[in-house]
């Protein structure tokens, strides 16, 4: 238990969890405050993009040469790392999420989370854990544009269908994909490669 | 102040926002009518770009502290405000390209980039390039304050949550209150025909002292070193407040003042064809179709008229008041024109031009009679499709359907079976039909039109 507990403090895991409980009450809060059924699942979704940033920090230890140094086998770890990091944030808003009138479907939400996760494991292989909120934060933002009730999602062509993933419905196929694609992309960089330093 | 922008993030902070924006402005929109529209757009974006910028400040000042030389720093003799200047200034400087880079990016995008200059997208602009500052300026105050990984992107998340979703949510459509002002972005006039409009001189100003005081602001609360003087800093926000809430409008659409330069007419030799300065680019199209309806009014009908003057759409999309007799309208700017009735309807060319501007017999429609959008009085739009068909002597291209894109229901009949009913009255007749349903038109008086056309009243 110790070295799980050291572990988890050393990726400051518990300011992330912090963090992540602050969405879930915000969102709890605007949930009893905003009734537009648009803007209900939106502001889901911005709770996602919020909750899924707070992993960032805790992609990467303090010390890039003491982890790598380790004999231990980091790329397992790292992978599961990623995934209850990011099942956490589903589980915690999607719980969240269903409370009264329902915001947002358990499925929408998943899927948000697991390409979010991927982009910011992505982001942390490429650019270094503490810049790995760029990519994520910038998609997200420039998505939100088309996203209800500013906006309608393009359903064609498929490549703006993929490049709009986050706004899409849950029934859009390449949506899907293109998350899927970037959670395992995005996992397995991150559990191979490692945090950039 | 150069080593501070090669050291800084400032160049890429700036870059980044002038890439996102370029490519908001360029991606996500339809082209623009003009620079005045640019201008807005690029405003009302700031919803997104301001907290963009709020970021960009907070990750510079948290990378300030992640180096881990405060303590050496300030150990040195000069105070903090003195230390602290060239870093903002980058900053600062790096917002203000990155936002007139945005702007050079949109302009790419406009219709006709030698048209019109509104002289009030000037202070517009220059407002925006304001509240970017201010934002850089606020994002390093609280970047320095909260120093962690996480202050840049979680302010990204509920800056936008703040400044674009939670407003639509709260205040209902087109009715925005003066308040709005406030916010760093410009909502545009509602619904968006600011094309021709100038947000007013006091509507800038209470803007421009609110937003210098949220710059300073937040430069004050980045530059101070100790918490007593951080709770003064907050005194020029107060004062700003103070001053700002109560120049505010009622209401945001009371902001917008008409532009009357904009909406000046500019006409070619006679046979005139008029249109307001701000669409000039359309002249060119009008031009031909436009002096071809005159000639066939005046061909055909008593009292013709003897200038084609452009009207720009009121608040509802339809012209605003009843055109004299002697001006035969056609309506521009603006994709929402009543059905049929736009000159932005480019279908079929100069000949599509010169049916919309004979529709009704040279008149705009009149909206008690048209009908809802979803249920449209398609017998109306029939007859005033009959008399420019009569008019041009042919059938229109599109029989089957309306002009509105519907198509036909059964029951109303077709321009042709009208046109055949008017063709077998008297000569003189007809003439005195189209010419009273032209001024019944004109005037919007009530009454069936198909009934004026072919009915059979007792004075026959």
């Amino acid at each position: 238990m110790k070295p799980l507990t050291l572990y988890l403090r050393s990726r400051s895991v518990p300011a992330g969890l912090a963090v992540l409980l602050g969405c879930a009450v915000t969102l709890w809060a605007l949930g009893l405050a905003v009734d537009n059924r648009d803007g209900r699942s939106l502001l889901v979704l911005l709770a996602t993009v919020a909750a899924v940033v707070a992993i960032a920090p805790g992609l990467a230890g303090p010390d890039h040469d003491l982890d790598r140094v380790a004999g231990i086998a980091w790329s397992p770890r790292r992978a599961v790392h990623v995934v209850v990091a990011a099942a956490i944030v589903v589980g915690l808003l999607g719980a969240t999420a269903q409370i009264g009138d329902p915001m947002s479907g358990m499925a929408l939400i998943a899927r948000n989370a697991a390409g979010l996760a991927g982009l910011v494991a992505l982001g942390a292989v490429t650019l270094g854990a503490a810049r790995a909120t760029l990519l994520p934060i910038l998609w997200a933002v420039l998505v939100m544009q088309v996203t209800p009730p500013m906006g309608a999602p393009p359903d064609r062509p498929v490549y703006k269908e993929m490049l709009t993933w986050l706004a899409q419905p849950i029934g859009s196929t390449p949506a899907t994909v293109t998350a899927v694609i970037l959670g395992v992309v995005g996992t397995l960089a991150y559990a191979l490669f490692g945090s950039r330093r | 102040m150069r080593i501070e922008l090669r050291r800084s993030t400032a160049v890429w902070a700036g870059l980044l926002l002038a890439a996102t924006g370029a490519f908001l402005l360029r991606a996500l929109n339809p082209p623009y009518g003009s620079w005045m529209e640019v201008a807005v757009v690029q405003r009302d974006m700031m919803q997104l770009t301001w907290p963009l910028a709020l970021a960009a400040g907070a990750w510079q000042a948290y990378r300030e502290r992640r180096s881990r030389v405060e303590e050496l720093v300030g150990t040195t003799p000069r105070p903090r405000w003195r230390r602290v200047q060239p870093i903002a200034a980058a900053m600062a400087l790096a917002a203000a390209v990155g936002y007139l880079l945005m702007l050079a990016g949109g302009a790419v995008n406009i219709e006709d980039v030698g048209g019109y200059v509104s002289p009030g997208a000037v202070p517009i602009v220059a407002i925006g390039v304001l509240a970017m500052v201010g934002a850089v300026w606020l994002g390093l105050a609280i970047g320095t304050l909260l120093p962690s990984p996480l202050t840049a992107p979680l302010l990204v998340v509920v800056g936008f949550t703040g400044l674009s979703v939670l407003p639509q949510m709260f205040i209902e459509h087109n009715r925005e209150p003066g308040a709005a002002l406030l916010l760093p972005f410009l909502p545009g006039s509602r619904p968006p025909v600011f094309e021709f409009k100038v947000l007013s001189a006091g509507a800038n100003l209470s803007q421009l002292v609110w937003l210098v005081a949220i710059a300073a602001t937040g430069f004050a609360l980045f530059a101070a070193a100790r918490p007593r003087t951080r709770m003064a800093a907050i005194t020029p926000a107060i004062v700003g407040a103070a001053i700002a809430i109560p120049a505010l409008p009622a209401e945001l659409s009371d902001a917008w003042v008409p532009d009357p330069k904009a909406t000046a007419l500019i006409c070619t030799e006679p046979p005139q064809v008029c249109v307001p300065r701000i669409s000039r680019a359309s002249l060119d199209d009008l031009r031909e179709p436009g002096r071809r309806a005159l000639a066939i009014l005046a061909a055909k009908l008593p009292n013709p008229p003897t200038r084609v003057v452009a009207v720009l759409p009121d608040t509802f999309g339809r012209p605003s008041e009843t055109p004299p007799a002697d001006a035969l309208p056609a309506l521009v700017g603006g994709g929402f024109g009543a059905p049929g009735s736009g000159i932005d309807t480019p279908a079929g060319g100069s000949d599509g031009l010169l049916w919309a501007l004979l529709d009704g017999a040279g008149t705009q429609p009149c909206p008690d009679l048209e009908g809802t959008p979803e249920d449209p009085n398609e017998e109306y739009y029939l007859a005033r499709r009959a008399a420019a068909a009569w008019l041009i002597g042919r059938v229109p291209p599109e029989e089957q359907q309306l002009p509105g894109g519907q198509v036909k229901s059964s029951g109303e009949g077709t321009v042709t079976q009208v046109l055949n009913a008017l063709h077998a009255l008297r000569a003189e007749e007809q003439q005195s039909r189209v010419a009273a349903f032209r001024e019944a038109e004109r005037t919007c008086a009530a009454g069936d039109r198909l009934e004026i056309l072919t009915g059979t009243p007792g004075s026959e």
